[in-house]
């Protein structure tokens, strides 16, 4: 027992490290965890990896609204909405918005997932033949909606997507996740930042209002399109979010609740699609087979039952270490932090990827400018995980 | 430096960092021997050449053994495949523990 809650602090711990820091992959994370405590037994490393990926999904939307940098995909849908929160001094109302949507999402996910568990494989075994069809429709739905430049979305996923293909089936590459997502989405962001000197607007202590039934709506959307999206390898919260947001018209802060709720939904229904049809849709959870080849039902109800309390711990921890933020983000010098991360993920990515990694990195970082420069949607660069997928589901790859 | 010169400059970067990714990845491809296979980390990529023996087939996974000239390794791949038994391969895959051995999952597999 005592292992047990020493793996749930640790894994809060990681899930809290790799969540601020913005180049610090889950993925990455986890396999070194999991290479340095291989020898533990099951429960507590099935308890440690579960640990982290719900609290990551806490974490990981404080470089966005505090320091303005989408660490990820996932939460680069809502660069915009932050900002603009930010700009108007609420960057804490911003915050707890996305927090908000991680716990009523996890309630939500609570009260269906019996129904889930029960449909998932007929439905899975439906829809499998239409992998890659849906996938190119997902792709062209996200261009089209696009409304500022749809060329120069075309270009952004097209670009990402080669980029993806070269680093993904390298062999020579070690950990490309951490240059190709670090070039693509944390550096841009970190440059522009530097080079975008504004003034910043002192951030307030104030609290989101919130309509019950369109949180209650808002939670049944995100939980439809997060399990439509476990269907699509490659589509991930980034496009839900569109998908959502093409049904119903969504509102600033309501957009970060779906933030929050997609991210945290994306790593939930990857329990029960490990359970179901042995595959998870998040890196983290993935590792879990190296461990669990059949993850069993007692483990499934036993990673719920971890996730339930992680969320409550995280969310407690977040708001804390917010209003810490709020406090003295006067006193924080964002641009040493920029150029700080910038020279922690230049040395992670020469450590692990090599000079090879840089050269991704570097590539990866001038596509990532194209949507900055355009002012277009970035999830289109989620096409360097997106194109390789339906390269490889056609059998091209 | 202004924005449209700045993004210029990206989009050059972009373009050249490409082509010299595809050269890279293409000529600088090395094979791993099946003794050094032990000694890599889990999740490491390793392309090797090696024959082919005890090959099982079932509905979903193809399971075989890879030898080269310095040791054999399990080697699995999640389809069903026809393999041709002692021919020499060039597999591509990842490096995984089961049931505390290790063994190759094998992304793409092709007679060499």
């Amino acid at each position: 027992m005592l292992n047990i809650i020493i793996s749930l602090f640790l894994g809060i711990l990681l899930g809290l490290i790799s969540g601020i820091v913005p180049s610090l992959h889950i993925n990455l994370v986890t396999i070194i965890v999991l290479s340095l405590l291989k020898s533990q037994n099951i429960i507590d490393l099935l308890t440690l990896i579960v640990s982290l990926s719900v609290s990551n999904s806490f974490f990981n939307t404080i470089p966005l609204t505090f320091f303005s940098i989408p660490d990820s995909p996932e939460t680069s849908i809502s660069t915009n909405p932050a900002q603009k929160f930010t700009s108007f001094g609420k960057s804490y109302e911003a915050f707890l918005l996305t927090i908000i949507g991680s716990i009523s999402s996890l309630i939500t996910f609570l009260i269906f997932s019996p129904l889930i568990l029960y449909i998932y494989p007929t439905l899975f075994s439906f829809i499998k033949p239409s992998t890659s069809l849906l996938l190119l429709l997902v792709v062209l739905f996200t261009l089209i909606k696009e409304k500022t430049s749809r060329i120069w979305a075309l270009i952004s996923f097209l670009f990402s997507g080669l980029l993806g293909i070269f680093t993904l089936t390298s062999y020579n590459i070690k950990e490309p996740l951490l240059p190709l997502l670090s070039g693509l989405f944390a550096i841009p962001s970190m440059l522009s930042n530097l080079k975008n000197k504004e003034e910043r607007t002192e951030q307030k202590i104030t609290q989101p209002e919130i309509n019950k039934f369109r949180l209650i709506k808002l939670n049944f959307l995100s939980l439809l399109c997060s399990l439509f999206s476990t269907f699509l390898p490659a589509v991930g919260p980034s496009q839900s979010a569109v998908l959502a947001s093409s049904i119903t018209k969504i509102s600033l802060s309501e957009s970060l609740i779906l933030t929050g709720s997609l991210t945290t939904l994306n790593i939930l229904f990857s329990l029960i699609t490990l359970k179901t049809i042995n595959k998870s849709r998040n890196g983290s959870l993935e590792s879990l087979k190296d461990i669990i080849p059949k993850f069993s039902s007692n483990e499934l109800i036993f990673s719920i039952i971890i996730s339930i309390i992680v969320a409550g711990i995280s969310a407690a921890l977040a708001i804390y270490f917010a209003r810490k933020f709020i406090k003295n983000i006067k006193s924080l010098k964002l641009d040493y932090l920029n150029k700080f991360f910038i020279l922690l993920t230049l040395i992670l990515v020469l450590i692990i990827s090599k000079p090879i990694g840089i050269l991704v990195m570097l590539t990866g970082t001038a596509i990532g400018f194209i949507p900055i420069f355009k002012n277009i949607s970035r999830n289109h660069l989620m096409g360097c995980i997106i194109l390789p997928v339906i390269f490889y589901t056609l059998k091209i790859l | 430096m202004q924005d449209k010169k700045l993004f210029l400059l990206a989009i050059i970067i972009a373009i050249l960092g490409l082509i010299l990714l595809i050269i890279l990845t293409s000529i600088n491809e090395k094979t791993t021997e099946i003794s050094e296979v032990k000694k890599l980390q889990l999740d490491s990529k390793v392309n090797l050449i090696g024959k082919l023996t005890n090959i099982e087939k079932s509905k979903d996974v193809t399971k075989f053994n890879i030898t080269d000239e310095t040791g054999t390794i399990k080697g699995i791949i999640f389809k069903s495949l026809e393999l041709r038994e002692n021919k020499l391969f060039e597999i591509k895959g990842v490096v995984k523990t089961y049931k505390n051995s290790i063994e190759i999952h094998v992304n793409s597999i092709k007679e060499s």
